[in-house]
């Protein structure tokens, strides 16, 4: 237990130190063009299998299973956003391309992940 | 971004038409609509009577009617059987999604008032203390065409023409509605005060005619009814039929066990089951949720579908027929 404990402090701690370094080498302009981009290419990637999801909520008896598809949809547009935002990143700051940049991608994919997740279940058990 | 987008200049130019094709199968309109399978409603959570206690055996059946669907769903629905899908009536045209809404809601309304008025008659027979009273009140609007933003759906109409409603039965009423041209003195409901107007109506060219319900207005009923289903956002007539045996039934208590009993139908005051949209659909609902018998207007019976429905088919014109077939089957 102490073990697992110390692991998961340990990879937080090089998590943190990551960020704090892609931070440092970072301007705000460009983060908010990477954002801007990241979310963009994520949007238009997600768009179309959501558009399709949507458009099969026609079929009233599978609604929650549909709706449960598009909670796990949303949770993949993070971790496509966060590849886009690192990437994007990356070419507009060639410093950091040396950083291992994908423990703070996954992290905050994930979390993000976890947040519409959390969202999701909150919103089923209410609609359903 | 602009580097980004150079890098994959390519593939983002092959993938750039095909994504705004599938862009558009998938949101583009089409003039077709589609009925759906839906659910069932327990007449006993929208309708009750002081001092009885509801039969929970009733259920009304809602189905899904969308427009206009997208052509992904039109092609995807085309191989579902349990799916119509059909072009868009005029109406439905030139409705907006509040109008529908509002239409829902209205036509729910006069059918519970229909359902308390015949079922209650129909009880008052068996048990005198049962006791309704009511009177006609003119017509609601339940379809205007859009460009009359002067005239709400839900709007009562009390005279025609300077004719008032109080001189003339609904079938006269209605006929005199029922014109080209037409001056309506509308009575609008405004919180808890009414407003009046005029409306000059013309009726314009290829435009669908003007549809209207009865307004029958509860003066006294004993026992006493609330409608809780106002509430919901399922709305519709087609439930008359199920919601006037429910509170028959309550009223007189018939012990019916516990049978699921279903079907479809509106009512006018005559006691005759009118028609109504979707029937597959609803033969299909009836299906996924287990119902037992099910009442279907003798009208839709020809076209009725080829499938195995489990349940026992009650073909009947008026509801003195299905009360006289309750009676029969479980006194």
């Amino acid at each position: 237990m102490n073990a697992l404990i110390d692991k998961v402090f340990k990879f937080f701690h090089r998590f943190s130190k990551l960020v704090k370094l892609i931070d440092n080498k970072t301007t705000m302009k460009y983060v908010v063009r990477s954002v801007l981009g990241a979310l963009l290419i994520s949007l238009l990637i997600i768009l179309l299998p959501a558009l399709a999801m949507i458009n099969m909520f026609i079929y009233t008896k599978h609604t929650f299973i549909i709706s449960i598809f598009l909670v796990i949809l949303i949770m993949g547009w993070s971790f496509i956003y966060y590849y886009f935002y690192y990437r994007l990143l990356k070419n507009y700051h060639p410093s950091i391309r040396e950083i291992n940049t994908k423990i703070p991608q996954l992290t905050e994919s994930v979390f993000v992940a976890i947040f519409f997740l959390v969202l999701g279940i909150v919103v089923l058990s209410v609609v359903f | 971004m602009l580097q980004f987008i150079k890098q994959y200049r390519k593939l983002l130019i092959i993938l750039i038409f095909p994504y705004i094709y599938l862009l558009f199968v998938l949101v583009a309109p089409t003039e077709q609509a589609v009925i759906a399978p839906g659910g069932l409603t327990e007449v006993s959570e929208v309708i009750t009577i002081e001092g009885y206690d509801m039969v929970d055996n009733f259920n009304t059946i809602f189905v899904y009617s969308y427009y206009p669907i997208t052509p992904f769903q039109s092609w995807v629905l085309a191989t579902d059987r349990t799916m119509d899908i059909y072009p868009m009536t005029d109406r439905q045209k030139d409705m907006s999604k509040k109008d529908e809404y509002l239409q829902g809601q209205l036509s729910k309304y006069v059918s519970f008032k229909t359902a308390i008025i015949k079922a209650y008659e129909l009880a008052s027979l068996e048990k005198p203390e049962i006791i309704i009273n009511y009177h006609y009140e003119g017509l609601y609007v339940y379809y205007r065409p859009n460009r009359l933003t002067e005239l709400e759906i839900g709007d009562q109409i009390i005279s025609i023409n300077g004719n008032n409603y109080s001189d003339y039965t609904h079938n006269e009423f209605i006929v005199l509605a029922n014109v080209d041209n037409a001056s309506f003195l509308i009575k609008r409901s405004v919180g808890d005060t009414f407003e009046y107007l005029t409306v000059n109506y013309e009726k314009g060219i290829d435009e669908p005619s003007m549809f209207f319900y009865p307004n029958n207005v509860i003066d006294t009923a004993s026992p006493a009814f609330e409608f809780p289903g106002l509430d919901s956002i399922v709305g519709g007539p087609s439930g008359g039929l199920l919601q006037t045996l429910s509170i028959y039934v309550s009223l007189v208590k018939l012990n019916i066990g516990d049978l699921k009993i279903t079907g479809t139908g509106t009512m006018d005051m005559n006691g005759q089951v009118g028609r109504i949209g979707g029937i597959t659909q609803k033969m299909y609902t009836a299906i996924y949720n287990n119902a037992d018998i099910f009442f279907i207007p003798e009208s839709h019976f020809s076209e009725i579908p080829n499938l195995d429905y489990p349940y026992e088919l009650v073909r009947i014109e008026t509801v003195e027929q299905a009360v006289q077939w309750l009676n029969e089957r479980f006194n």
